[in-house]
């Protein structure tokens, strides 16, 4: 067991779990943010993405060691009332179905309009590439993104 | 905006009103023993309407990404004549003969693509009949017949006099009569007089959807409870001839390991 503090939406925490418990299940069993979701484990779905210090990555593939100091942030973070452009975007499109991945969806969406507010629509699809819709929303996340960059 | 909202229109009586070649279940209010109801009213099972004008609709499916928690009490607020804008969604009362699916043998069970079309009508007449009980007391308060009366979204409507009423004031002092009146296809809003079906209405689930708020199964938690995962044979049909858990139980965390019925997890 290992104390680690990082920095969860924007607020200090301190977690004291196995330094390689994944990310993941800090989020939602330690710290009960459960937008996050479970999906495949593996890093192979998307369903799981979070931001650490503004890059996307696969809570699932990530062990709590590595946050250690790091800024995490999750899909509750990401505006404070549901007002980041994306998620606005989203909503206006109606892009959920079942909304299991929709999460990972967004989050993986606003890192690359952090870095790039103009992406082609070539540029969306290879950035958006690893995040898997069973639900088959792929043309509406394309469209929503499109829709404000 | 919509919202979903955990208040439940529980009914302590249901029963069948014979509606032409149509049976609906419908339930008295909370508060037919009372001389006078006081907001919130439940005209039947499906309907609570509040003092603030909010209409609460049960929706009688899971919301699975198809919108039923959307369209069905839609298709229900129609023949209310409800505000759409002041309509919340409640969860399901656990009573599947006043809220199961006609068309599936009166399950609560969403499945196979059966949720509007089995609900279609039930839901109508069961709006309708809501509809027909705040018009009656309308007509009772102001001394006027009920033919004379019409709607318009959240409002009973009486041209000749000129005069309005919410379904909030309404609530505040109207009786559920006994037996609850009955409805037939020929009390149902013709089409083109339609203002929500057909029309796009946004989600209600959808929101939720963006921030992390929408709670799936494996959001739930309770104080101590333990989480059970499967392991399957191999081979379809083999069964397990000893098991071995030591080494499943050395695991920190793991409180026992056993043997599965088939069908059970």
């Amino acid at each position: 067991m290992t104390t680690v503090a990082f920095t969860i939406n924007g607020k200090p925490a301190s977690v004291e779990a196995d330094a390689e418990t994944p990310l993941l299940w800090i989020v939602r069993e330690h710290l009960k943010l459960t937008g996050t979701k479970f999906g495949c484990g593996a890093g192979l779905c998307g369903a799981c993405t979070v931001h650490i210090d503004g890059k996307a990555v696969r809570s699932c593939q990530t062990q709590l060691s590595e946050v250690a100091n790091k800024k995490v942030t999750t899909i509750e973070g990401l505006s404070p009332d549901s007002s980041h452009p994306l998620q606005k975007a989203w909503v206006a499109m109606q892009v959920p179905q079942c909304g299991y991945c929709q999460s990972g969806q967004i989050m993986q969406a606003a890192e690359l309009l952090a870095k790039n507010p103009k992406p082609t629509r070539e540029q969306i699809v290879a950035h958006m590439d690893g995040n898997i819709c069973r639900c088959g929303t792929y043309s509406e996340i394309i469209t929503a993104i499109q829709s404000i960059a | 905006m919509l919202q979903d909202t955990n208040a439940l229109a529980l009914s302590r009586r249901s029963f069948l009103v014979s509606t032409g070649a149509f049976s609906i279940a419908v339930a008295f209010g909370t508060r037919l023993d009372t001389a006078t109801a006081a907001a919130p009213f439940n005209p039947n099972a499906w309907v609570t309407i509040g003092e603030d004008n909010i209409v609460t609709i049960v929706a009688p499916m899971v919301e699975m990404g198809q919108g039923v928690r959307t369209s069905l009490p839609l298709i229900l607020a129609e023949d209310l004549d409800a505000d759409w804008s002041r309509v919340r969604i409640s969860a399901t009362p656990d009573n599947d003969q006043v809220y199961g699916n006609p068309i599936f043998n009166n399950q609560l069970t969403t499945v196979g693509s059966f949720s509007v079309t089995g609900y279609y009508e039930k839901l109508r007449l069961a709006g309708a009949q809501a509809r027909k009980i705040l018009i009656a007391n309308a007509a009772t308060a102001w001394n006027v017949p009920a033919s004379e009366l019409t709607t318009e979204p959240g409002m009973v409507v009486h041209a000749t006099s000129n005069r309005k009423i919410s379904y909030g004031d309404i609530a505040k002092t109207a009786t559920v009569p006994n037996p609850l009146p009955e409805v037939t296809k020929a009390d149902l809003k013709p089409s083109s007089q339609f203002r929500l079906i057909g029309r796009d209405a946004g989600r209600i689930d959808v929101p939720s959807k963006v921030n992390g708020t929408a709670q799936y199964g494996i959001d739930v938690q309770l104080p101590g409870m333990l989480y059970a995962s499967v392991l399957f044979p191999q081979v379809q049909d083999e069964k397990a001839e000893q098991i071995d858990n030591a080494a499943a139980k050395a695991v920190k965390g793991v409180v026992t390991s056993c043997r599965c019925r088939p069908a059970s997890a």
